[in-house]
């Protein structure tokens, strides 16, 4: 667009510009003034001296995590059990949703909706402290499953191969039916006269998801899912760092959960910063990648 | 004016909406009869799934610490007690932490609900210049987090410290919220009905007041219920922002709750120990206390989520 | 909604209260002392934890040492919630606008050593070496005839940059324990195992003689969780291993002067020859290695029948709830070190108090100030001081002893015994509880009342005081590494805790591949690979930066 197009635009919509205004001073200021912070990755943090003057030191703490012998192993970690959940947990939402949509008993729909939704309030250390007490040896129910059948059940705990499904499927369980409501919204805005036309064709119910509500969705999911990608690096550190064990570190030890066993020795703002920087630019790159791979696909993304 | 005309046309449009589905029910093929089975099939699975471990919560939270503790509970309350309940619910916090959760859901909402629009719509119209700068410049600040201290002082230059702003304003805006309301509006308003409101001539805001808003309730009722929820859920901010107890939010004061009871510095180790089993017994009490309001408050929410609101009848 | 009347409630009520001083005029003046400003007193400005069942503003030993010290009390408060107590004191430092003490409880947040030589040399904290000379005979005192605290205190420069906490716990110090089934024991006809391969042989008569009679094999002779580590207590027997219930702890010992790290050695193998044995005839629970506290008293408190034989926890109620109805909580006993096949017979130590500071003052503190607030805390080394500050109110909350009351060492006379609350009785407010744990020394521990019968609830503390004895003065003294006196460089700390994350997190994951059998222990070439490992994380740099920071010292 050119300044003619930009000269219009500001004419027709000086209202909206108005609008604008206060949310992008938020912004401004709760974001970016903060985010100015983000120079102490090249510093020599002090308290006394401050952000601003502290002692300059270039790429000093970037290059002792590259150094670090178990950097790429964090990354890996970090980068496999993040796209995993990604990959899993975003169709579970979506199907919920569509098969919902299709429920036409309004208790039923009510109750799942709900009960579906409330295990998002649980605090991350009850779910572990739920899904270790299932899955221990000898006590859990796992082991009654098993030994119904005379077997031994597997110690999925302590089997390294087993942490990323662990936490990716209980991080399902929990959030599903939350995410859920974001494409029942999406759902409800899907043009009627568009269903009409699919009863005229005579569509069964299969078909008509098939050729009404998934392309009815399909902005609002691809959004999500761009969004997921630019959060990849940023899994946080609770959850790893309560189902971690010494049998299951080999896969469970994330960039968080390293960071801040570091951290209990020596806390280090510039050091931590520079790892959260660098996740924010692998974030970055892959968002601006899967952006543009979307755009192309589908014809929409973020921007 | 034409979009009163419109508005009236989609709201014809909903009885219509309703005969239509009992038009459907009569027809059901036989494929579809077995579609449905299959969607039956898979929702009772996953309510089960979901549910048992929510029962166990439940039922834990109404049985002696011994019986959980020793493995004995599993779907119904074993040593019926309802002590956990009595400890969080006789803190003496635990009201006025009600009162200003309340406040802080409501008014938080509708603060970020109101922003977000203000900036979700604009950003949706195809013909706004710098959309997409703008957007860029919004989802940045997602993937680049100034951290906790740098926007500690932020809040304290601008003298929120201690305040109830301080847990509203700063957490104001979600990227993640602003970006799905602007794909909803982009893609469930039809262009041809912005055109209508041009031709009649009215105003941006006037179009988004009485056009726009009416037809994204679904969306609004997302964007508020998850606003709602990060607001409820919310304890960490009220921990570093304020100082006077009196404006604690119920999930500050349900957290003292736990932490008063298993970290027991100078007690012999007899009230330690005793004091561990009441926390154990809280952990499940206090998720059902702090999870019943925000559930209650979902089927207002649900009722937005029916089909029909948006207008069929225009067509480009 | 119930609110307005409450409100409408409350405002009566401070209207009532508003009334009272006029009828009572004489006692007015004593209510608000805490928080009104006395003349000639010094503001001081401190930095606390408090807890949601205080109020440190009204505290009745706030006034006592607004009284006697001449101070008005200004708190900035944090919490005890240890997360968020680590953010709001480094928000509180890089504000700028930092008080002029710091007074914090080690096990919720205080100032690390790093964090006290980069601060000192900033000049933000304040060297207290002068001020306790001139004006703290009891914290001079306490440092004289306390070596160990003196040496935590002071800086290999002989600044004192913080004063730490000293809480001098018996059984904390002597964290890796063996609790065992005595009636199983005793059912079986066995006596308690001394050597590692009569623990063997009781760990195998549990699992398959059914001691608890239920005639189903569903006994576990020994369980643990990830929090409480089994491996250092059969390491013992084999070679020193100073890990406890805490794996942040280095496997580092002495050996004549110079550090050693204890899991590449041969006798380390072998002990870990010796669990990887025992894990695979079955006689330690695999969850042992995956499972939390939680579950590991699932097994404990497991409903039908005792299924548990021995744990590896620093107490036993981590294992069972005490007080139960079939008594299985007083069953069980600790087992003291096992001697191994060459005679070793070792157990891990450390003391139970923390390296760090949570006395600090800052130069924002005047002259004035610093007196006040070192006379302040000499006070709470005293045992007057340290009693009310802790405990409350004499007669209240702690009392002096009756006759025929025992101290919980036995052999000394006690001083104090304290007065439990009502179980629903509002908080006093009375005291500063964990505070004031500055000169909680193993004398004054001991001379606490402590009922005798052991297994009681009540009496639980004397029982992990009498448990202990069995490991007492097992520790090699010549072999102990005492990494909580070091104090490594601004230069190095970042460097070293990157080294000692590697290398625990290396060795912790791979012996215990070597228990479970996915690395062979008997394997010449699994064991050569995992010292290779070791040295391609650094462990020469690492403990050469030991090795300095101990010849510092």
């Amino acid at each position: 667009m050119g300044w003619r197009a930009a000269k219009r635009s500001f004419h027709r919509y000086w209202q909206l510009y108005l609008l604008i205004v206060l949310p992008l001073a938020y912004f401004v200021i709760f974001k970016y003034i903060p985010m100015t912070n983000a120079v102490i990755a090249f510093k020599d943090y002090n308290v006394v001296d401050g952000i601003w003057g502290s002692e300059w030191v270039g790429l000093k703490h970037f290059s002792a995590f590259f150094a670090n012998p178990v950097f790429w192993n964090l990354v890996k970690n970090t980068f496999l059990l993040s796209v995993y959940f990604l990959l899993a947990g975003f169709p579970i939402p979506i199907i919920l949703a569509l098969a919902l949509n299709e429920v036409r008993l309004r208790s039923f729909k009510r109750t799942v909706q709900m009960v579906t939704y409330a295990p998002y309030f649980i605090s991350t250390v009850v779910v572990v402290s739920m899904v270790i007490l299932i899955l221990s040896p000898r006590i859990g129910l796992m082991d009654r499953g098993f030994g119904f059948f005379g077997v031994d059940a597997p110690n999925l705990l302590g089997d390294a191969d087993y942490f990323r499904h662990i936490y990716v499927w209980s991080d399902i369980w929990q959030t599903a039916g939350y995410s859920a409501v974001v494409y029942m919204a999406a759902l409800s805005g899907i043009d009627p006269s568009l269903y009409e036309a699919a009863r005229v064709d005579g569509a069964t119910r299969l078909q008509k998801i098939i050729h009404v509500d998934i392309p009815g969705i399909m902005p609002t999911a691809v959004i999500i899912l761009i969004l997921g990608v630019g959060n990849i690096m940023a899994v946080g550190f609770e959850k790893a760092f309560l189902l971690q064990n010494p049998l299951n570190l080999g896969k469970s030890e994330i960039i968080a959960t390293y960071v801040y066993k570091v951290g209990l020795l020596n806390a280090d703002f510039s050091q931590a910063t520079a790892v959260g920087l660098f996740n924010s630019v692998i974030n970055l790159l892959l968002l601006i990648a899967v952006n543009f791979a979307a755009k192309r696909v589908s014809g929409s993304g973020l921007w | 004016m034409v979009t009163d005309t419109m508005l009236q046309i989609a709201r014809k449009n909903e009885p219509k909406e309703k005969a239509r589905h009992r038009s459907t029910r009569v027809k059901d093929s036989g494929v579809d009869r077995l579609f449905m089975v299959c969607v039956y099939v898979l929702l009772v699975t996953f309510l089960a799934v979901v549910l048992l471990p929510l029962i166990y919560i439940v039922a834990s939270s109404l049985s002696s610490p011994n019986a959980v503790s020793s493995g004995r509970v599993w779907l119904w309350p074993v040593d019926f007690s309802i002590r956990g309940y009595e400890v969080a619910l006789s803190n003496p916090q635990i009201v006025t932490g009600f009162a200003n959760s309340l406040f802080y859901t409501v008014v938080g909402t509708i603060v970020s609900v109101t922003l977000t629009i203000a900036i979700a719509y604009p950003l949706s119209r195809k013909d706004f210049f710098g959309r997409n700068v703008i957007t860029a410049f919004i989802v940045f600040t997602m993937i680049f987090a100034g951290g906790l201290i740098p926007t500690y002082l932020v809040v304290q230059k601008l003298g929120l410290l201690d305040t109830r702003w301080a847990l509203i304003v700063p957490g104001a805006i979600g990227v993640w919220q602003v970006i799905i309301a602007r794909a909803y509006l982009r893609n469930s308003i039809p262009e041809s009905l912005y055109e209508a409101a041009e031709i009649d001539g009215a105003s941006s805001l006037r179009v988004l007041w009485s056009v726009v808003l009416p037809l994204a309730k679904p969306m609004i009722a997302v964007v508020a219920l998850m606003y709602a929820i990060q607001q409820w859920n919310s304890y960490f901010d009220a921990l570093l922002y304020l100082k006077s107890d009196d404006l604690y939010p119920l999930q500050l004061v349900l957290r003292n709750v736990i932490i008063l009871n298993t970290q027991t510095g100078t007690l012999d180790t007899a009230t330690m120990m005793e004091r561990q089993q009441l926390a154990d017994l809280l952990k499940y009490s206090l998720i059902v206390i702090s999870t019943v309001p925000v559930l209650l408050i979902y089927p207002f929410v649900a009722r937005y989520f029916t089909k029909g609101i948006m207008v069929g009848a225009i067509k480009g | 909604m119930s609110i307005l009347p409450r409100k409408r409630a409350a405002l009566l009520a401070a209207l009532s209260l508003a009334a009272l001083p006029i009828a009572a005029c004489s006692s007015s003046s004593e209510k608000p002392a805490a928080s009104a400003s006395q003349t000639g007193a010094t503001e001081l400005t401190v930095f606390v934890p408090q807890n949601a069942n205080q109020d440190l503003q009204a505290s009745d030993f706030t006034k006592l040492l607004s009284d006697k010290f001449k101070i008005n009390f200004k708190f900035q408060t944090t919490t005890y919630d240890a997360g968020p107590a680590v953010e709001k004191r480094q928000i509180s430092l890089a504000s700028g606008d930092y008080p002029d003490l710091y007074l914090l409880i080690s096990w919720v947040d205080q100032f690390n050593r790093p964090e006290l030589l980069k601060l000192s040399k900033q000049g933000v904290i304040l060297p207290l070496n002068d001020l306790i000379a001139k004006y703290a005979p009891n914290i001079q005192k306490a440092l004289e005839t306390n070596p160990a605290y003196k040496a935590l205190a002071t800086a290999p420069d002989g600044k004192i940059y913080g004063l730490p906490q000293w809480n001098d716990c018996f059984h904390c110090s002597y964290q890796g324990k063996l609790w065992i089934n005595t009636a199983w024991l005793k059912k079986l006809g066995l006596s308690t195992p001394k050597t590692t391969e009569e623990m063997r042989a009781v760990l195998q008569a549990f699992k398959t003689k059914d001691p608890n009679g239920n005639g189903k094999a569903d006994e576990i002779p020994l369980s643990s969780s990830t929090v409480d580590m089994v491996l250092p207590y059969f390491m013992n027997s084999f070679i020193y291993d100073p890990e406890s219930s805490e794996a942040t702890v280095p496997t580092l010992a002495r050996n004549n002067g110079k550090v050693q790290f204890q899991p590449v050695q041969d006798k380390w193998r072998e002990g870990l020859r010796y669990v990887a044995s025992l894990y695979k005839e079955g006689l330690i629970d695999p969850g042992a290695f995956t499972q939390n506290r939680d579950a590991l008293k699932v097994k404990g408190d497991n409903a039908d029948a005792v299924i548990v034989g021995a744990a590896t926890v620093l107490h036993p109620a981590i294992l069972v709830t005490l007080g139960q109805k079939d008594g299985r909580d007083e069953d069980y006993d600790a087992v003291p070190p096992l001697t191994g096949p060459d005679g070793v017979a070792y157990t891990s130590y450390r003391p139970a108090s923390t390296p760090g500071a949570t006395f600090v003052l800052t130069n924002k503190a005047t002259e004035q100030d610093q007196i006040a607030a070192i006379k302040m805390l000499d006070y709470i080394f005293t045992d007057e001081g340290h009693l009310q500050g802790e405990f409350g109110k004499e007669g209240v909350n702690w009392k002096k002893p009756d006759s025929g009351d025992v101290a919980l060492n036995k052999d000394v006379k006690p001083l104090f015994k304290v007065i439990p609350a009502a179980p629903d009785a509002p908080p006093s407010n009375t005291a500063w509880g964990a505070l004031t744990q500055y000169n909680s020394t193993r004398a004054f521990r001991d001379a606490q009342v402590q009922p005798t019968d052991i297994y009681e609830p009540e009496g639980y503390e004397r029982r992990l005081y009498e448990a202990t004895k069995v490991y007492e003065g097992k520790e090699p003294k010549d072999q102990i590494f005492p990494f909580w006196n070091l104090w490594l460089g601004t230069d190095v700390a970042s460097e070293a805790a990157t080294l000692q994350t590697n290398i625990q997190n290396y060795v912790t994951q791979s012996n215990l591949e070597f228990v479970t059998g996915k690395k062979n222990i008997d394997s010449d070439q699994d064991w050569a690979a995992y010292l290779e490992g070791l040295n391609g994380l650094g462990l020469q740099r690492y403990l050469q930066i030991q090795q300095q920071a101990h010849d510092a010292q």
